[in-house]
């Protein structure tokens, strides 16, 4: 090897080694996507055939006002998923990452993932026999005294599935983030008369933005999209888009279907662009 | 009661009142006594691990004292926390925060501390503070996009804003390189006359404590070996550690030989050394003690191999470096001395293996405690 050379090992070339992966991606995510586009232009035809007329009238309908509901559902449901995650998440991984003994951290972040040994979809059903009318929640309640709630197939029985269902995701990113955090800085905000309420709002947040943006990131474009949850404990009355999109492939409505998945798909493009700026602005000051 | 460290508690801005920090294992700071009169300058030297760090912390709040008090003025705050003590701190590694301005770190004091103070108030204090440090027109930049020095500034800055009456200054010069932290070392001096509040200074470097300090406290495993002005430190340490951790120094045991109008002769396996029988800190000399005598590398004279008085050694090498020349010479019970000869014209017609003697001042022999 000459100086100056990159190493090497085993001497294959980078193109050698992505191929694999950009054909994966190329036939099995690029490619989709392009049917998608295709679809979501052509109409449905009779019989469950598929008119290849095509036209921009998927994306009108799109627009009706019947399904201005679904969309503002979704997004109320996974804003405040978000939120409740974040509530819930930011405490619990500032005491993984400040507050627990070393030798704890990494058995409490095992235990932040165990939920993924399982099968979602029997998690889910776990959840429905917690919530449904004399299930566990309900059984808690009357021991307590409580009137029964219902609970099951609302909003709220989809928003506790989700919350649980994303929780780890707002959990590990701020973990890493307050994990890097430079306790001198706290020590320093501290010596410059800052109480403990304005260090953390002046300090720790910003200095953990990266995590935030990443957390809500994962846990809120899950959430907008999400089906199983939704579907599972929310029924036909709390209706997402997921669920929406979902119902127009089985009635063979394939051209609105991948109309509203490509809108969902955009939505979502937007909101990354959003995050990436605000995190790429962050890392620059960093 | 309160032993070395102690002053006159009326004046103290600052008093240490036998303060133990125990870690498992071990005591950070064992049962010390420091007063810290208004304006001085004072630093904290020791080797790492001898606690003077953890003392600066306790003084700032980030530690409690297992045992003892710690007063500002008349006021016990051992349980008060940083955020609500009047004293600020530059950071070792400056700790600026990376997500604000120059401006806003300055400013960070002033806008977040315990008194509210007027948007103007606030940028009327931020420039003045910058310009006190010579970096105005540094406000809109961010803490990466400045040097070292320019970073230990800002955080020095930062401090003062809000006007405390006593800086804690955790070795903040010691990531930078030596002829930035000559300069810094003036400058903070300066700084402090101009500001007229108390530094407390931690260092593991003497030279830095020699030359910015009003008083030198010398640490070691917790306790406080010896606290005086810089001269007295150099010139009258109390013990070897103190005599050998600040500067160079030659050290010689022997027993009393003879006492003769205020000189004692000691005598080591060197020869007879002559030193004050007087009182340093300890007992008078009588016959038959047992002492440790040093002397200063640079106090010492080359003279005759057998001139009265003289102790005989052999030239083992030398290391010219222009202004001065250090000669390492061997003794006759075997020990090794360094002799410093300031380069001032006169030869010194020395080659290895030269016999030669060593003379001194007698008062330049300074009696250690053991």
């Amino acid at each position: 090897m000459r100086r100056g050379d990159q190493p090497r090992s085993g001497g294959a070339r980078p193109a050698t080694l992505l191929t694999p992966s950009l054909l994966w991606i190329a036939v099995f995510f690029a490619g989709p996507l392009l049917v998608m586009a295709v679809f979501s232009l052509a109409r449905r035809g009779a019989y469950g055939t598929i008119d290849w007329t095509l036209g921009l009238q998927n994306y009108a309908q799109a627009l009706d006002p019947l399904y201005l509901t679904v969309y503002g559902r979704s997004l109320w449901i996974a804003l405040v998923t978000t939120i409740l995650c974040f509530a819930a998440g930011y405490p619990a991984a500032y005491a993984i990452a400040m507050k627990v003994p070393a030798r704890w951290k990494s058995t409490l972040l095992v235990l932040a993932v165990v939920p993924f040994w399982t099968s979602f979809l029997v998690r889910t059903y776990a959840w429905r026999f917690m919530l449904q009318d004399d299930g566990l929640v309900n059984a808690v309640f009357a021991w307590c005294g409580l009137p029964a709630q219902k609970l099951l197939y609302t909003d709220t029985a989809v928003m506790i599935g989700q919350v649980y269902a994303e929780l780890p995701f707002m959990i590990l990113p701020l973990y890493a983030a307050i994990e890097r955090l430079d306790r001198r800085l706290l020590e320093a905000a501290s010596d410059l008369g800052a109480s403990r309420i304005s260090r953390f709002v002046h300090v720790t947040l910003p200095l953990t933005k990266s995590g935030i943006v990443a957390g809500v990131v994962l846990v809120f474009v899950p959430s907008l999209g999400a089906f199983i949850t939704p579907d599972m404990l929310g029924g036909a009355k709390s209706m997402m888009i997921g669920s929406l999109i979902q119902e127009q492939f089985v009635q063979r409505n394939q051209p609105f279907g991948a109309a509203l998945g490509n809108l969902l798909a955009v939505a979502v493009l937007i909101l990354l662009a959003v995050a990436w700026r605000a995190g790429a602005r962050d890392e620059a000051r960093a | 009661m309160p032993p070395v460290g102690a002053g006159s508690l009326v004046t103290a801005v600052v008093s240490v009142r036998s303060v133990t920090k125990r870690y498992p294992g071990v005591a950070a700071v064992d049962g010390v006594w420091l007063d810290i009169e208004d304006g001085q300058f004072v630093t904290l030297l020791g080797p790492s691990g001898c606690g003077k760090t953890t003392l600066l912390r306790l003084i700032a709040g980030f530690e409690t004292p297992d045992e003892g008090q710690v007063y500002f003025g008349t006021n016990d705050v051992t349980h008060v926390p940083p955020h609500e003590r009047d004293v600020h701190t530059v950071f070792q590694q400056y700790a600026l925060f990376p997500h604000l301005s120059v401006a806003d770190n300055v400013a960070f004091g002033l806008r977040r501390g315990r008194v509210r103070r007027p948007a103007g108030e606030v940028a009327r204090r931020v420039r003045e503070s910058l310009e006190l440090v010579r970096l105005t027109g540094y406000g809109d930049r961010m803490p990466a996009q400045l040097s070292g020095g320019q970073q230990q500034r800002v955080a020095i800055a930062r401090a003062v804003a809000p006007g405390p009456r006593i800086l804690l200054l955790d070795e903040p010069l010691g990531a930078l390189d030596r002829k930035l932290r000559e300069a810094m070392q003036i400058e903070l001096k300066q700084l402090q006359r101009q500001l007229g509040i108390s530094f407390v200074f931690v260092t593991h470097d003497q030279d830095e404590a020699l030359a910015m300090s009003d008083v030198v406290v010398v640490m070691k495993e917790g306790k406080i070996e010896q606290k005086g002005e810089p001269s007295e430190i150099y010139e009258h340490p109390r013990t070897r550690f103190i005599a050998e951790f600040v500067g160079v120094t030659n050290v010689i045991v022997g027993d009393v030989e003879s006492i003769d109008a205020g000189l004692a002769s000691v005598r080591t396996p060197a020869g007879i050394v002559p030193v004050s029988a007087a009182a340093n800190g300890g007992p008078a000399l009588s016959m038959g003690d047992r002492v440790s005598v040093a002397v200063r590398p640079e106090k010492i004279r080359f003279a005759e191999a057998r001139a009265a008085g003289a102790i005989a050694c052999r030239v083992e090498d030398a290391r010219y470096l222009g202004d001065v020349t250090h000669w390492r010479v061997r003794l006759l019970d075997g020990s090794t001395w360094t002799v410093f000869a300031q380069n001032d014209g006169t030869p010194e017609p020395l080659e290895p293996g030269a016999e030669v003697g060593l003379v001194w001042e007698s008062n330049h022999a300074v009696r250690l405690e053991s």
